[in-house]
């Protein structure tokens, strides 16, 4: 089911979570009701082009869900909303791989198709440029691939991106330029062909 | 599964919403463990009596100087642990400066006492059965503790199971060994490093293990 469509951009959407989340931890049930709403789009776009499976991205958005149930207490008003619910969706991920005996060599995303797939009215996971988004990722090179994800995905900053990588933060604006020069031109580049 | 059933979770979950106490910050949570470690260690000393050179032993740098280091290492280890007890914390570099920082001060210790010591002594004691009762005094210490820290840091939803095993496990092992330092009276460099300190590095290490297995929620 696609949230109500309340006119929201998605940015302005995303920008109500840690609020929502806030209420929710003080046992706001409406509040927590229309978190979930929300977040269940973007949580079946992420889940989706690593599960491959559309059968099986429901029982897993579905752990994810109740997983962020069980673990609301974690959440800190002061930390990124979306880092703290990417960190369970990814867990539960790993999770469900390993119970369907299916491992990705590599983590594919896009992080235009979330932002695409994140407001109420486009969550159309047939779609022929969900496709292409991917394949267009995965031609990148897995440094750039994994900033790309982790800065655009699973909102971290640049700094923090920088820690985990091993590269310094100027290293990675600059991969992160470059990445996303690259995405374009792979686009492009597949659009033309 | 379909969509409508996802509606009807998210139903049942906002009816499900009631007020949560959320998580404390790490350092907080490191300084509840901490009262609850001293409790255990205390309980422990009382049991098995502290040893009878202790007021010796106080005056002895070095001996201070390692009590302090294993302090330090079970400090660092605790915080590292109980940073990891979270599902929106990575590794980072911070993290595993603090556990090699851990497990640092500990090698460099295993490595002093084998220094100190002589092979043949090492053989001595490692099949002396009567040295063995020291490994009894680690899991006196250390499965109270070991359980509450494990369960502390499930209830935080960690994401990284086997470092926050690893750093669980050198945090136990780490105050664990320093109560053993004051109930045990045996100074031979053999004993301490066959029976104190190098369980602490097998059994550090045997925490990633339990990581994976205890800490997945």
């Amino acid at each position: 089911m696609t949230p109500p469509d309340t006119g929201q951009t998605s940015d302005e959407m995303k920008q109500g979570w840690p609020a929502l989340m806030q209420r929710a931890q003080d046992g706001d049930g409406t509040a927590y009701a229309q978190l979930l709403r929300e977040i269940t789009p973007l949580l079946r776009a992420y889940l989706m082009p690593r599960i491959r499976d559309d059968a099986r991205v429901d029982d897993v958005v579905q752990d994810v869900l109740m997983a962020i149930h069980t673990a609301r207490h974690t959440y800190a008003p002061d930390q990124p909303f979306e880092r703290w619910m990417y960190g369970i969706a990814r867990h539960k991920m790993i999770d469900a791989m390993r119970r369907y005996g299916r491992t990705t060599g590599r983590e594919v995303t896009d992080p235009g198709l979330f932002e695409t797939l994140s407001g109420p009215a486009a969550n159309n996971p047939e779609k022929a440029e969900l496709r292409t988004l991917m394949k267009a990722l995965e031609k990148l090179p897995k440094k750039q691939r994994d900033i790309v994800v982790m800065t655009k995905v699973e909102g971290h900053t640049m700094a923090e991106t920088a820690e985990q990588i091993g590269m310094s933060e100027a290293a990675v604006k600059v991969a992160a330029h470059r990445a996303y020069k690259q995405l374009k031109a792979i686009l492009e580049e597949d659009g033309a062909a | 599964m379909s969509t409508m059933d996802t509606e009807e979770l998210i139903k049942t979950l906002s009816e499900d919403a009631a007020p949560v106490k959320r998580l404390p910050p790490a350092p907080l949570r490191v300084v509840k463990w901490l009262l609850a470690v001293a409790g255990v260690l205390l309980a422990g000393l009382a049991l098995l009596g502290l040893r009878d050179d202790v007021i010796q032993r106080m005056a002895d740098p070095m001996f201070l100087l390692e009590s302090g280091l294993i302090t330090i290492a079970g400090l660092t280890a605790a915080l590292a642990a109980f940073r990891l007890g979270r599902p929106d914390v990575e590794v980072g570099v911070f993290n595993k400066v603090l556990i090699f920082i851990s497990g640092g001060i500990w090698v460099l210790l295993n490595v002093y006492c084998f220094y100190c010591t002589e092979p043949e002594a090492i053989t001595r004691s490692a099949t002396a059965a009567h040295e063995a009762k020291c490994l009894t005094e680690i899991a006196l210490f250390g499965l109270p503790a070991g359980l509450v820290i494990f369960a502390m840091i499930r209830r935080a939803a960690p994401v990284h199971f086997a470092w926050a095993g690893l750093a669980a496990a050198l945090a136990v092992l780490s105050f664990t060994a320093l109560g053993g330092r004051y109930t045990c009276a045996n100074m031979d460099f053999s004993h301490i490093l066959v029976w104190h300190f190098f369980p602490v590095i097998l059994l550090g290490a045997a925490g990633m293990w339990a990581g994976k297995k205890y800490l997945n929620w």
